[in-house]
């Protein structure tokens, strides 16, 4: 998969589940301010991922991610590995 | 207006009711059923005293763990009963007889002994690997209050996260005596694939620390509370279903009570009901809660349910025994229950003994517990209580019969002396509880997806909760443990 593709897709479950126009969701983006997410649905948006993309993510590495840049290159190192 | 509103009146409600209108808040305690206590519920037929789900706890002595909380909610003083210490458990595998002992060393040394007595050897790796696994048992337990400071403690959110399973296969790496050490564990789900070290850990380590019976029967547990709750000025209302939690301006305002027929208001709201159920209870439109959550918890898996026996036997004459017997086709059947097994052999079963009030040597009650599967049942899911037909009723008397044929290879008084009997299956606790499925011990927790399955007290609504079996840990330790992880973590 490649960057773009993968970041389209993201983009699109997330606006999708989350209920947010996709234009919101930039690059350099806050994730928590853009999909409003509090303590509990980051495990949604861990669970969704997970099950998108068929990659497995630890609590502790969730945390460290702040931009919506910053989860793109996560996941596609996930998706590589 | 109250300061909690709390949806149920199983153990976790009221224990949590209790503790709150021990603090000086105004409670109200709201249960659907006409009768209290959930789970704990004893039923009266004929004069007979018969209990529904609990059967025995652990860990009640000085210093133990549940002794440390049922202090603070003053249950210390029901009629708790000692199992035998050094055999409150049997557990019976094909032939051959184990007994587990309290305390560690002991348990440890009981189980190598049983093992070579029943005609096998063991290897000097699984020995120690006893040895070890009892010493991890004691340290998970020492350790359980570790989670009512800090909900996402790592360490236990690390054994959340292992395979038990797994832990016994690197542990004690024989199958058989694998086995034997699970020989008890029909009261938590033991399925290879997702059950978490934590759940298997904290139960067994509980119950080989001590284990009690109540005499006459779990639901004084229920009543004390509610009782308490009264005389510190709270209510508990019965027959009052909670339909709908009214949410405006991004708070829960108040509960509908039987479809509208009440509304009560309040400053915080918490459910001890299915998280599902919880949810389905708040309507959509406008609220803060995501669809994204809904799906999620409407998604998770259940353990399975439970097809009880409550026996009446004739006076005097089956001795009462003051331990459970726990009873397996085979080694390898014990970790194979999760799943519906088709032929009837394979399903494991326990024993457990009314404890007389009358101080008799002999047994007026036995119940016999059988895991039971939805798909057993699907044929009536649609029917309710007292109306699912003849056929149904005879699918309870056969299994029924086979269980009793079963236990009476080991407890040969039985025979000619049952004087009456009663079943019940994972239907009837799901229309008396509301558990989905007639799940016994609710949401399954697993290792792989700890961080789905195992839920926090808290909601995206500030002043909606959560707690209960389905949370943290399920039995009256866990649904405890999660009415002071509330009570502790809350900040009211
Ligand atoms: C067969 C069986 C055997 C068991 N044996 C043991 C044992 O030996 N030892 C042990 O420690 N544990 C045992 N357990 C587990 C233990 O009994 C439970 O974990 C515990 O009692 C659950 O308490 P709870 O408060 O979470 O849930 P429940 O007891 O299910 O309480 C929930 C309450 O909410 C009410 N309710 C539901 N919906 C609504 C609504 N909309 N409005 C108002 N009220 C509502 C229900 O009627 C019920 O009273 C057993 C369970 C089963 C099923």
């Amino acid at each position: 998969m490649t960057r773009e593709e993968l970041v389209a897709k993201t983009n699109e479950i997330l606006a999708d589940e989350f209920e947010v126009e996709i234009e919101d969701i930039q690059p350099d983006g806050d994730i928590k301010k853009t999909l409003e997410l509090d303590s509990l649905s980051i495990v949604d948006m861990v669970a969704l991922i997970e099950e998108t993309f068929g990659v497995k993510i630890l609590g502790t590495e969730v945390s460290k991610i702040k931009t919506f840049d910053a989860l793109y290159d996560f996941i596609l190192e996930k998706v590589n590995a | 207006m109250y300061d909690f509103v709390i949806t149920g009146a199983g153990l976790a409600g009221l224990e949590f009711g209790y503790l709150m209108a021990k603090k000086g808040n105004r409670i109200c305690v709201l249960e659907k059923d006409s009768r209290i206590g959930g789970c704990l519920q004893t039923f009266r037929r004929n004069g007979h005293l018969y209990d529904t789900g609990f059967h025995y706890v652990g860990g009640l002595d000085e210093g133990q763990p549940l002794n440390t909380l049922f202090k603070e909610l003053d249950l210390l003083d029901l009629p708790w009963k000692r199992l035998d210490n050094d055999a409150f458990d049997e557990v019976i595998i094909g032939d051959e007889h184990y007994f587990f002992a309290n305390g560690f060393d002991d348990f440890a040394e009981k189980i190598i002994t049983d093992y070579k007595s029943n005609g096998n050897e063991i290897s000097k790796e699984s020995a120690e690997g006893i040895s070890e696994y009892a010493r991890f048992l004691k340290d998970v337990g020492d350790n359980i209050f570790n989670v009512l400071n800090d909900a996402a403690h790592s360490n236990t959110m690390d054994l959340f996260a292992r395979s038990a399973y797994q832990f016994l296969k690197d542990t004690i790496k024989d199958d058989k005596l694998i086995g034997i050490v699970s020989g008890t564990s029909m009261k938590l789900e033991l399925r290879p694939e997702t059950l978490p070290l934590y759940t298997f850990a904290q139960i067994n380590s509980s119950f080989i620390r001590s284990a009690w019976r109540l005499e006459g029967g779990g639901m004084q547990i229920a009543d004390k509370l509610a009782e308490g709750i009264k005389n510190f000025g709270g209510n508990v209302f019965t027959n009052a279903k909670v339909t709908k939690f009214i949410e405006k301006e991004g708070i829960i305002k108040a509960v509908e009570i039987n479809d509208g027929e009440q509304t009560i208001e309040g400053k915080n709201f918490i459910s001890s009901v299915h998280p599902k159920l919880t949810l389905d209870l708040v309507p959509k439109e406008g609220s803060q809660i995501k669809n994204i959550f809904r799906k999620r918890i409407a998604n998770l898996d259940n353990t399975y349910g439970m097809f009880t026996v409550n026996i009446k036997l004739k006076d005097g004459v089956v001795p009462y025994k003051n331990r459970n017997i726990y009873i397996h086709n085979s080694f390898s059947s014990i970790w194979q229950q999760s799943e519906y097994q088709p032929d009837f052999n394979n399903r494991s079963l326990m024993v457990s003994y009314q404890a007389p009030t009358d101080g008799s040597i002999f047994a007026k009650n036995i119940d016999i517990l059988m895991p039971m599967y939805w798909n057993e049942l699907t044929k009536w899911e649609d029917t309710k209580v007292g109306r699912r037909g003849e056929e149904y009723k005879e699918m309870k008397r056969r299994l029924a019969e086979k269980c009793i044929e079963k236990v009476t290879e080991y407890i040969p008084e039985l025979k000619g002396n049952i004087e009456d009997f009663h079943t019940s299956t994972p239907l009837t606790y799901r229309d008396y509880t509301g558990t989905i499925e007639g799940s016994a011990y609710g949401i399954r927790k697993d290792y792989n997806k700890s961080l789905m399955t195992v839920l926090a007290p808290n909601t995206s609504i500030p002043n909606l909760f959560m707690t209960g079996q389905n949370l943290n840990l399920h039995g009256v330790l866990g649904v405890t443990m999660t009415a002071f992880m509330l009570y502790k973590q809350g900040n009211f």
